[in-house]
């Protein structure tokens, strides 16, 4: 039997992986899962093990980019096979016909026929009626998709996400003087890639809007010193941004509509609260920085303690790269706490970048001392300043407003969180 | 590998979790199967399955009534209730032992006892005489389903307020019946009690029986069970019930009005809880939805790693095909097969076995509205078919819901004879993907009930032949 290796889709929204290394030689025979191969994806780096035991014979180069479900490699069970592959792979011009598949964490594997049934491609495209329609109405070519149904079929969800991934690649051309002299080079792949795509999108193609407000965390402060005085007691120092998400995780619980996710077709609200949180990271060089943004599931079903004790293993594991796929997939709403950008130049607010397909961005910044007015008197009040941005596409203005009248009440008189 | 340790271990030997397992040892996983009661679930047991044997009793004793109208006459038509209670318990035994066949000959190991988490790899199982032992896996799938939902004050006391199991084995014939709920359950117990002459009144709280329907459906299915002499009531609730000897006066209340309803028995019906408790799930961290029910995502695995659900536990719909197919999905994506996709929740159909019957996959028309989508509705009425008129069975509706734009199948909602089997041809397109092109250039045979799925197609694009 020989199968394909194909470039696996590790998160929702990975539209490629980049191959760093190949662990195993071309030829070489290896055993059910013998890491292969590294990629770096979104945000980490993941070595991919065999689907199975068998002869390696690699397809595509190491620092090639590759779009995910295409085809890397191929796994021959036997020396026969291995060597037939080669004589056919050199002729370049035929294929094996494979069911092609993904699986999460692992290289996507599909049972090929035999080779001595290799047949031409170029033929007939395998898709569903329905795939067909959308692909005409969409202008998409059908002959450029791969299919993940049955048999490699092509159904409406890969053309959905091939028009998609095609609508956001637009590359820009740059012409340089001579005179102009190169400092350092950041090549737009793996973290800083995805980031450059991801923002990108979240401002072409959703309708962000953005909104600032202002809380009085007073209260809140003191509550959370007399958790901090119990510091030993509780085994961990509560965070702000714990008391803060589950403000959010309660606000979202008011007004559903902020927690969730927009597709070309629809809208879902989500009954999970699960916040796609950003954490800098250095990037790849002096020159470059970073950010990851793993997902803190089910925010709305844990208490403070629980939150501040995930949050603080997921950053752990995000400054370590040892964030998995599954730890950045399904976020449903997102927060990125400005407040550790305070010292020097105090960062005051802006607006969050929308992280898609979630339809609200949260940022609580960091508190200072303001004078404000109580019952016609001044007095020094702790102010925390926030921005938001919400996709105008998914809702408007007077659900968000809601939802900010929701947080600053929650936040300025926290023991409502304990209803 | 020791003799406690496997690769999975599959909790609840349900249609969810049989169908798991057995999928599992096809693809060389060792595997093992944890059932307290009965191998095959609820649905075997207590679900499905005998509530479709006693249906069918009903059914032909209904021909009996009516053989007249076929021009054949049948004297004394009469019914043994324990002969009909006692076919529906062989068949669902007969069936639960072909369960235990089918594990065997798949080799799972199955243990007879009651699962419990203790850590993220480790089961306990304690069997009937409380002794225990651990067993290990690295990946645990729960499947423990659910049971009936007990409204306070209506709870089933297995005499006078029955729940689904003691309406399956009715010792004797009410004369008068209240059935709470007009979900599928509740409507197929109607259904039953009424063919066997019982007066049935059923409650729903909700503006609308079967309210999972399409609402055209829905009020066409509530007329023909108010002709049998099934009354519907809706938005209507029980207040309060009086207990007396043989009998229950109800308190019913519809918009804000009161009324009283003496009857020897009622059937609870009001939905299913799941079954999470004193599975450890609390120490583990296993987190649940807001209606009691565990999280999964689209391959069923739970907020805690190696720990997977699928089935009824898993959230609705409750329905024992969708439980089945989580199973694969689940134990696929395990295995990394490669085949695994999630499954697509607007394509699960739903049935219910009641006279007419009803059945439905995907968006009714109202959800496909909501959605924002642009539509085509198609409709096809039994009267307009030979093979339902040759049947003596005229009274019936086909609709269909089409995106206009993309020619993409989004619903079909039926009612009449048999349209619980005619329902997979819709399944069957929609899960090919086909459009209302492929549809219409489908031959269907004649004369058959099925010509009607595509004369309502046919009329979606105003080119139905006969209407
Ligand atoms: C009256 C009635 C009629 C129905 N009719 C239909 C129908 O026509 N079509 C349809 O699709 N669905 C029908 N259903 C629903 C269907 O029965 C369920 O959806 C289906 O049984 C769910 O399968 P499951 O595997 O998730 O759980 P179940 O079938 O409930 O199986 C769970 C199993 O787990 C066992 N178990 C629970 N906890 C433990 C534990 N801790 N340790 C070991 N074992 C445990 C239980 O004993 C049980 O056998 C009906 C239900 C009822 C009540």
């Amino acid at each position: 039997m020989i199968r394909e290796l194909i470039m696996p889709q590790l998160a929702m929204g990975m539209s490629e992986g980049t191959i760093l290394e190949w662990i195993v030689a071309e030829g070489d025979y290896v055993e059910r899962d013998t890491s292969l191969l590294s990629i770096e994806t979104e945000k980490v780096v993941t070595e991919l093990p065999a689907p199975g035991k068998g002869y390696l014979h690699i397809m595509v180069d190491a620092g090639t980019a590759v779009p995910v479900e295409n085809i890397i490699g191929k796994l021959a069970s036997t020396e026969e096979e291995y060597q037939q592959l080669l004589a056919s792979w050199g002729s370049n011009e035929v294929e094996v016909s494979a069911k092609t598949k993904v699986v999460e964490g692992t290289v996507a594997v599909s049972e090929a026929l035999p080779s001595s049934e290799v047949r031409q491609v170029g033929g007939r495209v395998k898709a569903s009626g329905l795939a067909k329609k959308i692909a005409s109405l969409e202008g998409a070519e059908l002959s450029t998709i791969v299919g993940t149904g049955p048999g490699g079929r092509i159904v409406k969800r890969d053309v959905l996400q091939a028009v998609k991934t095609q609508s956001t690649a637009a590359p820009v051309v740059v012409t340089t003087a001579a005179d102009m002299v190169e400092k350092a080079r950041i090549p737009l792949t793996g973290m800083r890639g995805a980031i450059a795509k991801s923002v990108a999108q979240a401002t072409t193609e959703a309708a962000p809007t953005s909104a600032f407000f202002e809380v009085d965390v007073t209260k809140l402060l003191a509550v959370r010193k007399t958790m901090l005085d119990r510091e030993e007691q509780l085994g961990v120092r509560v965070s702000m941004a714990a008391l803060i998400l589950r403000a959010l995780a309660l606000a979202c619980q008011d007004v559903p509509i902020a927690n969730a996710t927009i597709a070309k077709d629809a809208v879902t609200v989500w009954e999970n609260v699960n916040v796609a949180i950003a954490v800098a990271l250095p990037g790849k060089d002096e020159y470059d920085s970073g950010i990851a943004m793993p997902v803190l599931k089910n925010v709305e079903a844990k208490t403070v303690l629980q939150i501040t004790r995930e949050m603080k293993e997921l950053t752990l594991r995000a400054r370590n790269g040892e964030l998995a796929a599954a730890d950045m997939s399904d976020h449903t709403i997102m927060m990125s706490s400005t407040a550790g950008l305070k010292n020097p130049g105090a960062w005051g607010i802006s607006a969050p970048v929308l992280k898609l397909p979630a339809i609200m961005a949260f940022q609580p910044g960091s508190t200072l001392k303001k004078p404000v007015v109580i019952d016609g008197q001044i007095v020094v009040r702790d102010i925390l300043p926030c921005g938001l941005t919400f996709d105008h596409r998914a809702t408007d203005g007077v659900p968000v407003g809601k939802l900010m009248a929701k947080i600053s009440d929650l936040l300025s008189n926290p023991e409502l969180m304990l209803l | 590998m020791s003799k406690k340790q496997f690769d999975v271990v599959v909790v609840g030997g349900g249609p969810g979790g049989y169908v798991a397992a057995i999928r599992a040892a096809q693809l060389g996983i060792k595997v093992a199967l944890v059932e307290r009661e009965h191998l095959g679930g609820i649905c075997l047991n207590w679900g499905c399955i005998p509530t479709k044997a006693l249906l069918r009793s009903a059914e032909i004793f209904d021909f009996m009534k009516h053989a007249d109208k076929f021009g054949l006459s049948v004297k004394g038509a009469d019914f043994d209730l324990a002969k009909i209670v006692k076919r529906s318990r062989g068949v669902s035994k007969q069936l639960s032992g072909g369960v235990a066949h089918l594990l065997k000959k798949n080799k799972v190991t199955v243990f007879d006892g009651e699962g419990s988490l203790k850590t993220a790899g480790q089961l306990e199982v304690k069997d009937a005489m409380g002794a225990t032992e651990i067993i290990k896996a690295k990946h645990i799938i729960l499947a423990t389903g659910a049971r009936a939902r007990q409204l306070p004050g209506l709870e089933a006391d297995g005499k006078l307020v029955w729940s689904y199991k003691e309406a399956l084995v009715p010792d004797a014939m009410p004369k008068s019946l209240l059935v709470v709920g007009s979900g599928a359950i509740g409507m197929e117990f109607a259904s039953f009690y009424n063919s066997l002459g019982a007066k049935v009144t059923v409650v729903e709280v909700l503006p609308q029986a079967l309210p999972v329907e399409d609402k055209e459906i829905s009020n066409f299915a509530a007329k023909a069970f108010v002709k049998k002499g099934i009354d519907v009531l809706l938005e209507t609730t029980v207040k309060s019930l009086s207990k007396k000897a043989e009998s229950v006066v109800a308190t019913l209340e519809n918009k804000g009005k009161t009324n009283q309803l003496e009857v020897d028995r009622i059937i609870s019906a009001v939905g299913v809880v799941p079954n999470v408790e004193g599975l450890g799930l609390e120490k583990l961290g296993v987190a649940l939805d807001k209606k009691g029910f565990i999280q999964v995502d689209g391959y069923g695995r739970t907020s805690v790693a190696g720990i997977y659900a699928i089935g009824d536990v898993a959230g609705a719909p409750c329905l024992a095909h969708k439980a089945s197919h989580e199973g694969t999905i689940c134990v696929e994506n395990i295995a990394a097969t490669g085949t695994a996709h999630t499954l697509d929740k607007d394509r699960i159909p739903g049935c219910t076995y009641c006279t007419p019957q009803i059945a439905s996959v995907g968006l009714t028309e109202q959800q496909a509205k909501d959605k924002g989508l642009d539509i085509r509705i198609g409709r096809f009425s039994f009267a307009g078919n030979g093979k339902a008129l040759a049947l003596g069975e005229a009274e019936g509706l086909i609709k269909v819901v089409f995106d206009k734009t993309t020619g993409e199948l989004l619903g079909a909602h039926m009612v009449g004879v048999e349209v619980t089997e005619l329902i997979q041809g819709y399944g069957i397109a929609q899960s090919l993907e086909a459009t209302e092109a492929d549809l219409m250039n489908t031959v269907f045979a004649h004369p058959t009930l099925s010509e009607m799925l595509h004369e309502s197609v046919l009329d979606a694009y105003d080119r139905a032949i006969h209407i």
